[in-house]
């Protein structure tokens, strides 16, 4: 029985709305964007509306300089120990340092392990690549890695720089717009590429009865390691040698109520990251399912969890093209929630990919602890086919709950519960 | 538990002809995809309602260097006409979306970047994959492809029951559990088998677990080919 | 106009990644979309659209003049015998 609960003890931002999320959770109330029209942005010949940092004065990598920002300040709010071997690190991000492709080792595994020798963090970094879902499926892995037992914290950051590679893609796949988008309106014609680094810390609470849960243990090398350390050759696939021992065998010590979650320094609240899914659409690798399949089922698998009174808003994936916000729309109301406040941030700096899972989530999180919705920024008028209920504008939030969905190249959407006050 | 290898220089057209045939779209695929897609076709083709939709999969896809060979090429497409159709596979999960495509997987995908092979990390992956209440096996790669004409790809098909520590199953009971006294919960030394009792001794008076409690016959062999007569 | 639709199918068939067909597979008014034709997608759309451009000069602005453009190879022909720069 797993007993153990996870919470989120520290956040911190690096946006060009802001450099801390209470700065960028105004900016976004206040309905300030930072998205502009950037003239020749990259050099890729077309003006771009996006929202991105200032290059001048930046020497060295603009991504690893964000990184390191919310990092340092996601861990100063927790108020926990990086270089501790019982804390973790996840970097989530899509295409990471890929300007540098050419001229240097541009695997997100590199960029992870400089971001964690300029935190001093030890344990071996963990990086999560899964399209534009990644700061969600980051939160999802952090989560999983704190009720296995194998660490107290995990550090789990998001981050986006935009560049030349990218822009020219999603020119080239004709998603861009050339105006600030309007997420799920009818004049919605495409998204804003924007570029943020966002981090949580995630940190785990042992129930008051905690029991050994079926990862509690002491890692031992055996026969199944080496089945996969050593498959069989393409021409003879076999059944390898079986288990025989349990896997996560051992026990770790468990703290029974982490410091950082018994004084919380980032808001009066404490919030549990109750659960997380991810799904796929299995249908077509760019286009979303027609039918929101996979975000449908995600929803599908949440919503046990919570009770419907006490569900204050879903925050969307909102990219303000055609075929996503549709699909979204369709997803919402298969599920049962087109009576739900929904809102979408990406009118106010735009699709920040790797972050947007974590951004999101930080800033849904500050609203419900002012006990608001935030504005969709760019939404006036429906453009969808199912009746959802976009926030417009600010309004009171009913509940202590909400979820951030998000979806993604490759088939995959993603979605997790977070509720407020968490510690009852 | 079943695993597979495509080594690095086999012709990956003429093995999808062999082995595949019947899917064209494999063309339209960059290298990692190619080889992300034929593992999983290697690994479930036997499968039984190969093609009904599920969601009790999910399906990890593991490497060092993430999209880098289809980026280069995107990157080369760039000079001149960016392609879309490059573009769409600069991503590492790609690789499981087009497993998931094919067979019908809408469970979990996840992609990872790890810094190198490391065994121990992709099995701690693997098992924390199950925390997702509705996954019961894990379909996983290592698919590494820094260009068009290096990779490394490995797979693995993994089920819950290959997880369960020994005190809950011993796989010659095959799930029968302990109700007939297996092993009583004892246990065993290194040295000492499970699997079909493989002529290890028994607790004194205790049953054959291959042989769920039934009698022996006079002729004494014990279905699991126990050596003892009982 | 024989050569330019042997030259397009060529070129489609290329860029397109359809393996093991040759011009002779493609019916010139055959739909080129939807599971009768050669079953085509969102992004195949996209890809000829950068094929009109870089072969013949042609700027389609979204995917839907795409659609039109693509119907079939014969009205593909047309139009960029018609549009041609290059």
């Amino acid at each position: 029985m797993m007993t153990d609960r996870v919470f989120i003890t520290g956040c911190g931002v690096c946006t060009p709305l802001g450099n801390s999320p209470r700065e960028v959770f105004r900016a976004v109330r206040e309905g300030r964007s930072a998205l502009r029209l950037h003239p020749d942005a990259f050099g890729c010949g077309e003006s771009v509306f996006a929202s991105l940092f200032p290059r001048e004065g930046i020497s060295g990598s603009l991504f690893q300089d964000i990184c390191l920002k919310a990092a340092r300040a996601a861990l100063a709010d927790a108020g926990i120990d990086a270089a501790s071997p019982r804390t973790a690190l996840v970097l989530c991000s899509v295409k990471g340092e890929i300007e540098a492709l050419g001229s240097q080792d541009v695997t997100l595994a590199a960029s992870a392990r400089k971001l964690a020798d300029a935190l001093g963090m030890v344990s071996p970094p963990l990086v999560v690549s899964n399209a534009c879902i990644s700061g969600l499926a980051g939160q999802v892995e952090g989560r999983r890695l704190l009720l296995s037992g194998l660490y107290d914290h995990v550090l789990v950051v998001g981050a986006e720089v935009q560049s030349r590679f990218i822009v020219t893609g999603f020119q080239s796949l004709k998603a861009l717009s050339d105006e600030a988008c309007k997420p799920f309106d009818a004049a919605r014609k495409g998204l804003n590429l924007g570029e943020a680094a966002a981090a949580v810390v995630l940190s785990v609470s042992a129930g008051p009865t905690a029991e050994e849960n079926y990862f509690s243990g002491r890692r031992q090398k055996n026969q199944f390691s080496s089945a996969i350390a050593n498959p069989t050759h393409v021409q003879a696939a076999s059944a390898g040698p079986a288990a025989s021992e349990n896997y996560f065998s051992g026990r770790y010590p468990k703290s029974q109520f982490p410091e950082a979650i018994a004084n919380p320094t980032h808001a009066d609240a404490v919030w549990e990251l109750v659960d997380g899914v991810i799904r796929n659409d299995a249908n077509h690798i760019s286009g979303p399912s027609r039918t929101g399949e996979g975000s449908y089922n995600a929803l599908r698998y949440l919503l046990p969890l919570v009770d419907p009174e006490d569900l204050a808003f879903v925050s969307v994936h909102g990219t303000s093209t055609l075929y996503n916000d549709e699909m979204e729309s369709i997803a919402l109301d298969r599920a049962g929630l087109s009576d739900v406040p929904i809102c979408a941030l990406k009118g106010s700096f735009g699709h920040t990919m790797g972050a947007a899972g974590i951004l999101e989530t930080i800033l849904s999180m500050l609203a419900l602890e002012e006990g608001i919705v935030l504005p969709t920024r760019g939404f006036e008028t429906l453009g969808v086919s199912r009746p959802v209920r976009v926030s417009a504008s600010e309004q009171p939030a009913r509940g202590n709950s909400f979820i951030k969905l998000l979806s993604g190249f490759g088939g995959v959407n993603g979605a997790i519960l977070l509720r407020k006050g968490g510690l009852q | 538990m079943r695993t597979i290898e495509i080594p690095v220089g086999t012709d990956l057209a003429k093995l999808y002809r062999e082995q595949v045939g019947d899917y064209p779209k494999f063309f339209k695929m960059d290298t990692a995809c190619k080889l992300g897609f034929l593992v999983a076709e290697l690994l479930v083709k036997e499968d039984p309602d190969r093609f009904v939709t599920r969601e009790d999969r999910a399906v990890l896809v593991f490497s060092r260097s993430g999209s880098l060979a289809d980026d280069k090429n995107y990157a080369e497409s760039m000079k001149d006409f960016p392609s879309p159709a490059l573009f769409v596979y600069t991503l590492p999960n790609t690789v499981t979306g087009e497993i998931a495509i094919r067979n019908k997987y809408a469970g979990e995908t996840s992609a990872f970047v790890l810094e190198s092979f490391d065994p121990e990390q992709i099995l701690d992956q693997i098992v924390l994959a199950f925390q997702d209440r509705m996954t019961r096996s894990v379909l996983a790669a290592w698919i590494d492809c820094p260009s068009d004409e290096e990779w490394a790809a490995r797979g693995w098909l993994i089920d819950w029951r290959d997880l369960l520590p020994p005190e809950e199953e011993h796989r010659c009971c095959h799930g029968g559990g302990h109700g007939g006294g297996c092993c009583h919960h004892h246990h065993h030394e290194e040295s000492e088998e499970h699997h079909c009792c493989g002529g290890h001794h028994h607790e004194e008076g205790g049953e054959h677990c291959c042989c769920h409690g039934e009698d022996h016959g006079d002729s004494g062999e014990h279905h699991c080919h126990c050596k003892e007569n009982k | 106009m024989k050569n330019l639709i042997n030259e397009l199918k060529l070129k489609v068939i290329d860029a397109l990644n359809l393996e093991g067909m040759t011009p002779e597979d493609i019916d010139n008014d055959a739909p080129l979309f939807g599971d009768e034709g050669l079953g085509l997608d969102s992004i195949d759309v996209l890809e000829l659209i950068v094929l009109l451009e870089k072969n013949y000069g042609i700027r389609l602005a979204t995917p839907a003049d795409g659609k039109k453009v693509f119907q079939s190879m014969a009205v593909m022909a047309d139009y960029v015998a018609a549009n041609r720069t290059k």
